[in-house]
Order: C-alpha cells, then sequence, then structure tokens
C-alpha cells in the first residue's frame, strides 16, 4: 500500500535528515562555547599585545569564518532535506508528478509566456523547486522563479550603483490548454490599463462585468479571445482567484496556458534547522506541504483543463 | 488681429472634431460588419456541416424524425434572404436543434460507436464555440457602436450621417444548457 511504504520511507529518510540537522546545531553549540571560552583568552592577549586594530580583525574573522561555514552547511543540509522530502512525498501522494528540488522554468518561457511583457526584460533569474508531470490528462509544469531587472545610478560621486528591482516572485505555471489559440491572449490584473495597451494588441471588451473589473484582456484577435475565454471560463478564472487569494495573470498561446500566481509566501521550503523533523512524520506535519501541492494544481481543477470539450 | 485669429481658429477646431467624430463612428460601424462577416464564416461552416451530419445520423436515429426534420427545414431557410434579425433567430433556434441532436444521440450506443459521428460531434461542437466567440464578438462591436450612437457628442454626428442601431445577436436561453450536454461526450 502506498501509504504505508511512504510513512516507512519517510521515516527512514527523517531519521538520517535529522541526524544530519542534530550534527548541524551541535557543531553550531560547540562552536559557541569554543568562541566563549577559547577566543577571549586569545582576543585578550592579541588586544594587549597588537593593538585595537588586530583585535576587531581577529574578532571579525572569529566570527564571520563560522558563520559562512554555518550558512553553507545550512543550505546544503536545506537542500538535502528539499530533494529527500519532496520526491518521497509528490511520489506517494502525486505520483504522476515529478520534483526537481534545482531546477526552474527557464527565461525563454517566463519571456516567452508574455506574462509580464508591461516589464522590462529580466537581468537576472532564478527559481527552484520544479514539478512537472500530468494531472488528470493535462500535462502541466511549474516551478517557483523571481526574474528581476536593474537599474544603474550614478552618485554624486560619479559610482555607478546598481539598483535591482522585482518583476516578479512567485509561482510560474504552465499547462496544456484544451484549446489551441491562433494568436496571444493576455489576462492581466486591471492595473495595467496605466501603461496603455501593447504594441500590435488590443484591449478585449468581456461581457463579465467582474470579470472586467479585475482583468484587462488584450489579444491580436477579438474573436480569438472570446473563443478562449470561454462565459464558464471566466467565471472559472475568477472563482479561483477568490478563493486562492493570490495575484493572477494568464496567457494563453498555441496549446498552452501561462499563469504566473503570487501567493504571497515561499512553496516547498525546508522547515527551521532549529526545529525537530519528527512532527513531520509524527503529527502529520508532511501534510501541510501536500496541501500546498493540491493548492498550486487546483488551477487545473478549477479551471477545468481536464474537461477536453466544453462551451 | 486677435479677434480675427480666433475667428480662424474656431472653424478649424470645429473641422477637427467633425472629421474625428465622423472617422470614429465609421471605423465602430466598420467593427460591427467585420465582427459579423466572422460570425458569417463559422455560420457558413455550420450550414455546410449539417447535410452529412444529418445523413449520419439518420438510419440510427428512426425516432428522431421529426427532429431531423426540422434541422433539415432550418438550415434550407435559412438558405434563402432573411432580415438580420429572423437570422439571428433562426440561427440560435439551429444551435438549440442541434445541441438536442446531440443529446438523444446519446441514447444510441451504435451511434457513439461510430467514429464518422464522433468525428462530425467534435467538428461541430468546435464550430459552435467559435460562433459563440464571434458571436461575443460581434454584440461587444455593436454595444459599442450603439452606445456612440446614443452618447453625446457623436450622436449629433450620428443623427447628421443617418446611421441606424445594429441588432445584437441575441443568445438563446436553451443554449446555456450545452454545457451538460458537453459533459455527456466529454469524457
Amino acid at each position: 500500500m502506498i501509504e504505508e511504504d511512504f510513512y516507512k520511507h519517510l521515516e527512514e529518510k527523517l531519521h538520517i535528515l535529522e541526524a544530519e540537522r542534530r550534527k548541524i546545531i551541535s557543531w553550531l553549540l560547540g562552536f559557541v562555547f569554543i568562541l566563549v571560552v577559547l577566543s577571549l583568552p586569545l582576543l585578550y592577549y592579541i588586544y594587549t599585545h597588537y593593538g585595537e586594530n588586530a583585535f576587531y580583525v581577529t574578532l571579525a574573522l572569529a566570527i564571520a569564518i563560522p558563520v559562512l561555514f554555518y550558512f553553507e552547511r545550512r543550505k546544503a543540509w536545506s537542500k538535502l532535506f528539499k530533494r529527500e522530502f519532496f520526491i518521497l512525498l509528490l511520489r506517494a501522494f502525486f505520483p504522476n508528478l515529478t520534483y526537481r528540488a534545482e531546477q526552474y522554468i527557464p527565461v525563454e518561457l517566463f519571456v516567452g509566456s508574455m506574462l509580464f511583457i508591461d516589464k522590462p526584460r529580466p537581468d537576472r533569474y532564478t527559481g527552484e523547486d520544479f514539478v512537472e508531470g500530468k494531472v488528470g490528462d493535462t500535462d502541466i509544469a511549474f516551478s517557483e522563479v523571481h526574474a528581476e531587472y536593474k537599474t544603474e545610478t550614478i552618485d554624486m560621486k560619479g559610482r555607478k550603483r546598481t539598483n535591482w528591482h522585482t518583476i516578479f516572485k512567485g509561482v510560474l505555471f504552465m499547462a496544456k490548454f484544451p484549446k489551441r489559440a491562433k494568436g496571444v491572449v493576455l489576462v492581466y490584473p486591471d492595473t495595467f490599463r496605466l501603461f496603455g495597451t501593447p504594441a500590435g494588441l488590443e484591449r478585449v471588451k468581456l461581457e463579465d462585468p467582474e470579470f472586467e473589473k479585475r482583468f484587462d484582456v488584450f489579444s491580436n484577435d477579438q474573436i480569438e479571445a472570446r473563443y478562449i475565454l470561454s462565459l464558464s471560463l471566466m467565471r472559472r478564472m475568477l472563482d479561483f482567484i477568490l478563493k486562492t487569494g493570490a495575484k493572477v495573470r494568464f496567457s494563453f498561446m498555441d496549446e498552452y496556458m501561462f499563469c504566473a500566481m503570487d501567493f504571497g509566501k515561499d512553496f516547498f521550503e525546508a522547515p527551521s534547522i532549529f526545529h525537530s523533523l519528527y512532527p513531520l512524520i509524527y503529527k502529520e506535519g508532511f501534510k501541510q506541504y501536500v496541501q500546498e501541492v493540491e493548492l498550486l494544481i487546483s488551477v487545473v481543477e478549477e479551471l477545468k483543463l481536464n474537461q477536453r470539450i466544453w462551451l | 488681429m486677435e479677434t480675427l485669429g480666433i475667428l480662424l481658429i474656431i472653424p478649424v477646431v470645429l473641422l477637427v472634431v467633425i472629421i474625428l467624430l465622423y472617422n470614429s463612428l465609421i471605423a465602430k460601424k466598420n467593427a460591427v460588419y467585420n465582427a459579423l462577416s466572422s460570425v458569417d464564416v463559422y455560420l457558413k461552416q455550420r450550414y455546410d456541416l449539417i447535410p452529412n451530419l444529418v445523413a449520419s445520423v439518420k438510419q440510427y436515429m428512426q425516432h428522431e424524425r421529426e427532429l431531423l426534420e426540422r434541422i433539415t427545414e432550418l438550415r434550407s431557410r435559412l438558405g434563402g434572404t432573411l432580415s438580420p434579425q429572423e437570422r439571428f433567430k433562426a440561427e440560435g433556434e439551429l444551435s438549440n436543434l442541434l445541441s438536442r441532436l446531440l443529446m438523444v444521440a446519446e441514447n444510441y450506443p451504435q451511434l457513439r460507436a461510430s467514429e464518422n459521428f464522433l468525428h462530425l460531434q467534435k467538428t461541430l461542437n468546435e464550430i459552435e464555440e467559435r460562433i459563440s466567440a464571434a458571436r461575443r464578438a460581434y454584440n461587444s462591436a455593436v454595444t459599442d457602436y450603439n452606445n456612440a450612437l446614443e452618447m453625446f457628442p457623436t450622436n449629433m454626428m450620428a443623427n447628421m450621417m443617418g446611421l441606424k442601431k445594429e441588432e445584437w445577436f441575441e443568445i438563446p436561453e436553451q443554449e446555456r444548457e450545452v454545457p451538460q450536454v458537453s459533459k455527456l461526450f466529454g469524457s
């Protein structure tokens, strides 16, 4: 039985991860002990023999190097956790989905999806937690992504200063859409109107007043836009954003639907290193992660992408 | 000198305003006709599909002769000249009859097993969706145009141009039941 199997495997994995976690914590405590007990006489010696500057440099190094080590180890642990735990979790609860912790939807698709043509092209783009597979009959893929662009200013002393601005931080979701769009249909939040209509596209005024209040739709083909955005799909999109409270943008092209969802939080995060992992299994803490996946793939169910024919 | 300048500016401004109003009305009117011709394209596709559909179901659906006859009759009526209003009504009725036909087809297992029928059914569904999209685009263009005809100051210009309001292509009540139909053969 998959569930029993899952518990057994999870327990095994959590023992390993927990042991690793404790190692890092005891290492950290050991370091604090050493710093307090052993470095104090050393620092005192340096202070009295080599002066104040040498003292500060040594102090800074004595703190910075172990702190950096700690962060490095914590990162490695969190990576290990994600890889081991989520692969197990998805295999048990979502056997049609696969998880890759360090991959993400590539920048070409982010740009090609046209979800953010009102913003500059990204100069820096990263992501994690790539999931792909099938929900029902629908092919899907999603990951967390963070896209930023930079601006450069020159201050009074003539120094160049680079500022990074977030274009989007959240979940980029793509799914095979049951209808093939001949053109492009963009469903942006209503505020986009301030930026005018993107080149080559026209605004599509739709019948549903509530939908119109929340979204601005742009397309290169008035009829195609309505072919994609049937009255029932518009309703379902509204229901989805009301239910989840997410800030969402959609785009449709070829056979695909792209969706940028910002829930204002990170998904698939490893728990804090200072907390035991056992509640994950003995208090069913893993269910919180199952719910996260369910929330993300609910867009398929909510928009009824599995239904092959609908009007 | 100044008064003369002002006197000259007024007619120029007025002329520009008139040109803008005129052009915007013409653009809206053409948008309506463009949208209508798109509706026509899909209606024509459906019109061409009906004889095939009727022929493929006829031998199985002995008990639905009346329904099939009405569809054929309506189709031939649409082949003749009708006023836009009559036409929209007839097309709407045809939509309803076709969706009913597909619904009752569910009662005929032989039909559901026929590849030809399944193909026609899929095509018809696709066309119906396209018609629905084109009709919504048309209605949106008509609303835009009709609004211009009623709103100030375009209404004055429209009066002078002798423009008339256009008819909506209404959605017949029954057609909203179609999702239930699609559920039947969605799987």
